[in-house]
């Protein structure tokens, strides 16, 4: 086998490679076609790109025309509401909603440690 | 004498050219491929039953080592890197041919003695190209991975992606094919 093996690679060897017969200039001008045709769709998305930001920009600008000052009267309403809001401290309706929450959330408390206290305990237990 | 810049095409390192070419230099990549195109078609032409269809292959591999030249790591590792796109491109080509690699031809005749004619073998001269394009596609491949480009059976599966079992079949069967027809000869 080992002869075998030494003649197959002798004679791989010995094929001759062929000649450049215009493969090399074949080849030279699909690379050149490829990076034309590349350059040129670059160039395209370059435009279409362009030309949607120019879209996107005249649509954005159309509405901030048309909507734009509505929208900053109500933008200046609901701030000038804030302020008032907090300038003027909770009214009764709100002093009693915090009053609730404030109760509310002492209970909350106490049941969630009571739990997590219980939940301790039991795998304490457990473990034990 | 082609030259470019400061960079004499014909007589520059091919290391020089495929840093160039990765550069995107297509005349350093010309330079390369004017070096590399015997070498690629041959290996090509021991792959394909016949020299046409190798040579489009050849064609096909070379644009896309252009297309993938950012891909190759150093310049040395060219060949082999050039040799991968190569078989991958031969096996697409006979993917979209509907050509079966996977499956072993069980119907071949006995194989042969191994001591029958070892004197024979040593000093016969065999024409392996025609007797290559005897052998099926996918033992074809294997036994140029194989004897012609010094490959492991590791490496080629490797490279082509087939089972190991599939590709040690292939190997020693298309040995055996050739033994056979080096015998008749």
């Amino acid at each position: 086998m080992t002869e075998l093996n030494a003649l197959l690679k002798r004679s791989f060897a010995e094929i001759e490679e062929p000649a450049d017969d215009g493969f090399t200039v074949k080849i030279g001008h699909a690379v050149a076609r490829r990076e034309a045709s590349a350059v040129l769709r670059n160039r395209v998305y370059a435009g279409a790109m362009l030309l949607a930001g120019l879209a996107v920009f005249y649509g954005v600008y159309a509405l901030v025309q048309a909507l734009g000052p509505q929208i900053m009267a109500m933008f200046g309403l609901e701030i000038a509401q804030a302020y008032g809001a907090i300038a003027s401290g909770p009214s009764a309706t709100g002093q009693g909603i915090l009053q609730s929450l404030g109760a509310g959330m002492t209970q909350l408390l106490l049941i969630t440690g009571a739990l997590a206290g219980g939940l301790a305990t039991f795998r304490a237990v457990r473990q034990g | 004498m082609a030259q470019r810049g400061n960079l004499n095409l014909s007589e520059a390192a091919e290391a020089t050219l495929i840093v160039a070419a990765q550069a995107r230099d297509q005349a350093a990549f010309g330079e390369l491929v004017r070096r590399r195109q015997g070498w690629a078609r041959a290996l090509l032409r021991k792959m394909c039953s016949n020299h046409a269809e190798a040579d489009d292959l050849a064609q096909e591999a070379f644009i896309k080592a252009w297309d993938k030249m950012a891909d190759l790591e150093t310049p040395a590792a060219f060949p082999g890197w050039f040799r991968r796109i190569a078989v991958t491109t031969f096996l697409m080509a006979k993917r979209r041919q509907k050509a079966v690699f996977e499956e072993i031809d069980e119907d071949l005749s006995p194989i042969a003695d191994e001591t029958s004619t070892p004197e024979a073998q040593a000093g016969a001269k065999i024409d392996l190209e025609k007797a290559l394009a005897r052998l099926s596609d996918a033992e074809r491949l294997c036994v140029t991975l194989n004897h012609g480009e010094g490959l492991s059976h590791g490496e080629i599966v490797e490279m082509t992606g087939l089972p190991l079992g599939t590709v040690k079949s292939h190997v020693l069967r298309g040995t055996e094919k050739l033994r056979r027809m080096l015998e008749a000869a």
